[in-house]
C-alpha cells in the first residue's frame, strides 16, 4: 500500500505559478523520481515555503501523495546553489539541465544514481571556473545514464567497428557515428573530427571530480557541444526551449 | 441543457475568467440576475469602457487611458531615474508607497527560458532607446525569483557599459516573516543590507 505522506530529498527543476498564491513544482527526488507537487501559499512573502520553492534549490521535503498532484507539506533548504543564481551563464546552464531532466526522465521513475549525478553536477556548477566544459560533460553523461549513450564504437549504419581515434560523422537521429562509406550515402550527419570523437569517448569515462584538469582544443569542444545538443533535441522529439537562451548568453560571454 | 441559452452563455463566459470555476461562475450568474438592470448595465459599460480606453503608454509601457501616461508627463517627477518593473501591477504597488518619485519602465514579463520567453520578448529595446545623458540611475525592480533575477542579471550586463548607476531593490526578511525559514541567499542579502537603529 502506498503511504500517503512520504519524506524525500529533492532538487526543484521547475516552478510555475498556480492560482492566487500557489506554485506547482517539478521536483527531481531521490526516492520517487520526477514528481509534480503543489506548494500552497508559496508565493506569499511570509510563507514558510517561499524560499524553499525556487529552482535549483535542494530540499528535504515532506509530501502528501495526491491523486493527480502531490502536495508539499514541509520543506527544509539543504542547498540554494547561490553562485548559480547570481551568475547569468551558470543560471542558463542550470536551466538547460533542469529542462533535460524533466524532458528525459519519466515521472515517478526513481533513479538514485541519476539524482546523485545531477546533484554533484549542480555542486560543481556552483564553483567551477569552466561551466562550459562541465555542461558538455553533464549533457553527455546525463543522457548516457538514461540510456541515450552515443554509439561511438561501431558504425550505426553498417555495424562496422570504428577504429579508436578515427573521425566520422555524427548522426543525431541514430545517436552514433557513421563510417566513411555510410557517411557518403547519408548526408544528414554532422562530421566530427578525430579529436572530437576522442574527446567524446574520454568524457564518457572521465571522473567528474577531475574535470578541471582536462584541456581540450576549442574546435573539438565546439564540435562535441553542438553535436550533443542536436542529439538531445532530436531524441526529446521537440525543441528544447531553454537552449535558445543559453546560446544567446554563450554568444555574449 | 439545464439552463436557458442566455444563462448558459453567461455562465460559460464567466467561467473563462482566471480563478473562476463552473460553480463560482454559476453563483455569479445568479447574483447578476438578481441585480437591478442599471447595476448590470453599469458593470457591462465599465467592462467595455476599460477595454476600449485602456492601452499601454508608448514610453513606459504602463496601462493608461492618455498617451503618454500621467507619470511620464508629470514634470514634478525625477526624469533621471527609471525604475524597471515586470508588469503594470508592480507600478501600482510602488506608487502606493508614495516614496518613489522617478519614472517607470514596464518590461511586460521576465526572462523565463523554460517557457520560451527570451530577452527579445520583453520591452528591453524600448528601455535602451530611452537612455540618454539625462538618465542617471536605473533601478531594477524585477521580482526576487529566478526569472526576475535572470532578467536583472541580463539587464545589468546590457546597461553596465553605459556608465549608469544601476541599483537593485533591497532583499531581506519580510515584515512578519520567520527568520528560520528564510533561505541562505535572502539571509545573506538581509545581513548585507542591515542598518544602524
Amino acid at each position: 500500500m502506498l503511504l500517503t505522506l512520504y519524506r524525500t530529498e529533492g532538487i526543484i527543476l521547475r516552478v510555475r505559478p498556480f492560482g492566487e498564491a500557489d506554485r506547482i513544482l517539478t521536483i527531481l527526488t531521490r526516492t520517487e523520481g520526477v514528481i509534480e507537487a503543489v506548494a500552497r501559499g508559496a508565493r506569499r512573502p511570509r510563507s514558510r515555503l517561499v524560499g524553499a520553492t525556487l529552482p535549483f534549490t535542494q530540499i528535504q521535503a515532506m509530501i502528501f501523495r495526491g491523486k493527480s498532484l502531490d502536495n508539499l507539506s514541509q520543506a527544509e533548504i539543504v542547498n540554494t546553489f547561490s553562485a548559480i543564481r547570481e551568475d547569468l551563464l551558470r543560471t542558463a546552464y542550470g536551466t538547460y539541465w533542469c529542462e533535460l531532466a524533466y524532458e528525459f526522465m519519466g515521472q515517478r521513475d526513481p533513479n538514485e544514481e541519476v539524482y546523485l549525478f545531477f546533484l554533484a553536477s549542480l555542486l560543481m556548477l556552483d564553483s567551477t571556473d569552466d561551466p562550459g566544459l562541465l555542461s558538455i560533460y553533464f549533457e553527455l553523461r546525463f543522457l548516457a545514464q538514461l540510456g541515450y549513450r552515443p554509439a561511438l564504437d561501431c558504425c550505426c549504419g553498417c555495424g562496422k567497428s570504428m577504429a579508436e581515434g578515427g573521425a566520422g560523422s555524427f548522426l543525431t537521429s541514430s545517436g552514433g557515428l557513421l563510417c566513411s562509406s555510410c557517411t557518403q550515402s547519408n548526408a544528414s550527419g554532422e562530421v566530427l573530427s578525430a579529436a572530437a570523437v576522442g574527446f567524446m569517448r574520454m568524457l564518457l569515462v572521465w571522473d567528474l571530480r577531475k574535470l578541471n584538469v582536462l584541456k581540450l582544443p576549442d574546435t573539438a569542444r565546439l564540435e562535441v557541444k553542438n553535436g550533443i545538443r542536436r542529439f538531445a533535441a532530436e531524441q526529446s522529439g521537440k525543441p528544447l526551449k531553454s537552449l535558445d537562451f543559453l546560446r544567446s548568453i554563450e554568444a555574449h560571454m | 441543457m439545464f439552463y436557458a441559452p442566455p444563462m448558459a452563455r453567461l455562465i460559460t463566459e464567466l467561467s473563462r475568467l482566471p480563478g473562476i470555476g463552473p460553480k463560482t461562475a454559476q453563483r455569479l450568474a445568479f447574483y447578476l440576475l438578481g441585480q437591478d438592470k442599471q447595476d448590470v448595465q453599469r458593470l457591462a459599460d465599465s467592462l467595455i469602457e476599460a477595454k476600449e480606453k485602456m492601452s499601454f503608454c508608448p514610453i513606459c509601457g504602463h496601462l493608461t487611458d492618455v498617451h503618454p501616461c500621467s507619470i511620464c508627463t508629470d514634470a514634478s517627477r525625477n526624469a533621471s531615474i527609471i525604475c524597471v518593473v515586470e508588469g503594470p501591477s508592480d507600478v501600482i504597488a510602488l506608487e502606493k508607497t508614495r516614496e518613489f518619485k522617478g519614472r517607470y519602465h514596464v518590461l511586460h514579463g521576465a526572462i523565463s527560458p523554460l517557457d520560451g520567453i527570451g530577452p527579445e520578448d520583453l520591452r528591453i529595446r524600448e528601455l535602451l532607446s530611452r537612455i540618454n545623458d539625462d538618465i542617471k540611475e536605473i533601478i531594477l525592480a524585477t521580482d526576487p525569483n529566478i526569472e526576475g533575477e535572470t532578467t536583472a542579471l541580463y539587464l545589468t550586463k546590457l546597461l553596465r557599459p553605459l556608465n549608469l548607476k544601476i541599483t537593485r531593490l533591497a532583499r531581506g526578511i519580510p515584515v512578519g516573516g520567520d527568520l528560520e525559514y528564510a533561505d541562505e541567499v535572502t539571509l545573506i542579502r538581509a545581513l548585507e543590507g542591515r542598518h544602524e537603529v
